[in-house]
């Protein structure tokens, strides 16, 4: 039965790690969606990636029914942890404020590449590397 | 401070709720799976982000390396009239006074349009988690079905021969509240099921076959081609206090014969998935055996009609909600 879609909700939340908190409490109990039962298939799903953050998209019903899907954490997030940017540090400046490794970079590219619009891995890798740049982040070697 | 694995301690109603939530959605959260993570804080800093015109997936990108870096509870991304808005959260006292101004930095350094606006404000704990049950009230599908929620039955004014569905909503299949199957249960109403055996071609969530029992058959036999419905079903059966000898959920992909005859036949699919098999339903069908059908748009009714005729059917009764159809008929001798 096709069901009347009434809202689209986009929320990115760490994986494995979803509570009725903010921002999915705020964002879903507004559209009358049972919330612990998003966190409960949510955290199923994610249980992989504890503490990542991924972006899913959840698509509410006239009945308040929901699905969802759950993407692979943006390159930014993967190279954040990559590099190992400590909480809070006041960058990036002009200076590098840390460093990756161009296979640590590979490593991403390849996790990014469903969701990338990359031809091949070598694109899809220098997207990562770009992004990565843009973040103040030196790719070595 | 967010841990796992510890449970559920967020809503401070547990009694609220129901027994069977205990047992299977808090109970395996309190052993080993890290289902649920617990709300250890009462005050939050949400970050309100206006985007620039055409905003980018760097912008995206951006703000959810922020988060990470700050070990953030998340975003949500909210398209307004006036353009992207993105919330940012995070427990109180974990990002700096100079946020806005270092994300404003950020952008800029990335060579990015600087966002049209940030703004700090301190959001306090709510009861977002019963906040959607205000949406599920008891719903009075015919003269004697009620569909309710497991929190509401008690609220119903009950008569001797109420019949109360309990559904728990939210859930990705059928929650009672659907045209078509609030016009399978008012058709359903209409055939004497007492002491009836009854087949519920692509049960779902059950709820028809729940029905079915209820209202007096002796027992049912649901069948369903998606193997996703066994655990929705086998909830509903328990919610409803059925028994699995009262209900029996059959799973598979191909329609066979299924051991029969049954004395009625209740299918709420669309037609497409049904003119194909309404051939066969004679095959499983008692004589004088009754079918009832719904699932089809109104415009489609003389097309099954016609088709119920074909398969050996006398139409007795038909009846519409909405865009959608149903009909009552009834095997021909012969």
């Amino acid at each position: 039965m096709a069901k009347k879609l009434v809202a689209q909700v986009k929320l990115q939340v760490p994986g494995a790690q979803a509570n009725p908190a903010p921002p999915v409490g705020p964002a879903l109990g507004q559209h009358g969606v049972n919330i612990m039962d998003f966190c409960k298939q949510f955290n199923a799903k994610t249980k992989d990636t504890p503490g990542l953050i991924i972006p899913v998209i959840i698509s509410v019903y006239a009945d308040r029914s929901f699905t969802f899907i759950t993407k692979t954490p943006p390159a930014a997030v993967l190279l954040t942890k990559a590099a190992g940017i400590p909480k809070g540090s006041g960058t990036p400046n002009k200076t590098k404020v840390g460093k990756v490794t161009l296979k640590q970079v590979e490593e991403i590219a390849k996790t990014k590449m469903p969701d990338l619009n990359a031809a091949n891995l070598e694109s899809a890798v220098s997207m990562v590397k770009g992004t990565a740049r843009s973040m103040g982040l030196e790719v070595i070697d | 401070m967010i841990s796992r694995g510890e449970g559920w301690v967020f809503n401070r109603n547990l009694e609220h709720l129901s027994g069977r939530f205990f047992t299977s959605v808090l109970a395996p959260a309190l052993v080993l799976t890290p289902e649920f993570a617990t709300v250890t804080t009462d005050r939050w800093t949400k970050l309100r982000i206006c985007a620039p015109k055409g905003p980018t997936e760097a912008h995206e990108e951006l703000l959810a390396a922020f988060v990470a870096q700050f070990e953030g509870c998340g975003l949500a991304e909210t398209d307004t009239h006036e353009g992207r808005e993105w919330q940012l959260y995070f427990e109180e006292g974990e990002i700096p006074p100079e946020a806005p101004q270092l994300l404003q930095n950020r952008a800029r350094e990335a060579g990015l349009a600087p966002f049209r606006d940030i703004t700090t404000e301190t959001v306090e704990r709510e009861n977002w988690h019963d906040g959607w049950r205000q949406y599920f009230k008891p719903v009075q599908v015919s003269r004697r079905i009620w569909v309710a929620p497991p929190w509401e039955t008690e609220s119903i004014h009950k008569v001797a021969d109420t019949v109360v569905l309990v559904i728990e909503p939210g859930m990705a299949f059928g929650t009672g509240t659907h045209a078509t199957t609030q016009l399978c249960l008012s058709l359903l109403e209409t055939v004497d099921l007492a002491g009836r055996s009854v087949l519920d071609v692509g049960t779902g969530s059950g709820i028809l076959a729940i029905a079915c029992i209820k209202l007096g058959a002796k027992d049912v036999v649901g069948v369903d081609n998606d193997p996703d419905v066994e655990e929705n079903f086998g909830d509903n059966l328990r919610l409803n206090s059925v028994g699995i000898d009262q209900a029996e959920l059959q799973v598979k992909s191909e329609w066979d014969e299924t051991a029969g005859p049954f004395d009625v036949i209740v299918c709420n699919m669309l037609s497409r998935e049904f003119l194909p098999l309404l051939p066969k339903f004679p095959d499983v069908l008692a004589r004088n055996g009754v079918l009832v059908l719904s699932g089809f748009l109104k415009e489609e009714q003389p097309e099954v009609e016609s088709a119920v005729k074909v398969a050996g059917f006398e139409t007795v009764h038909h009846s519409d909600n909405l865009e959608w159809a149903g009909l009552v008929a009834r095997r021909r001798h012969g």
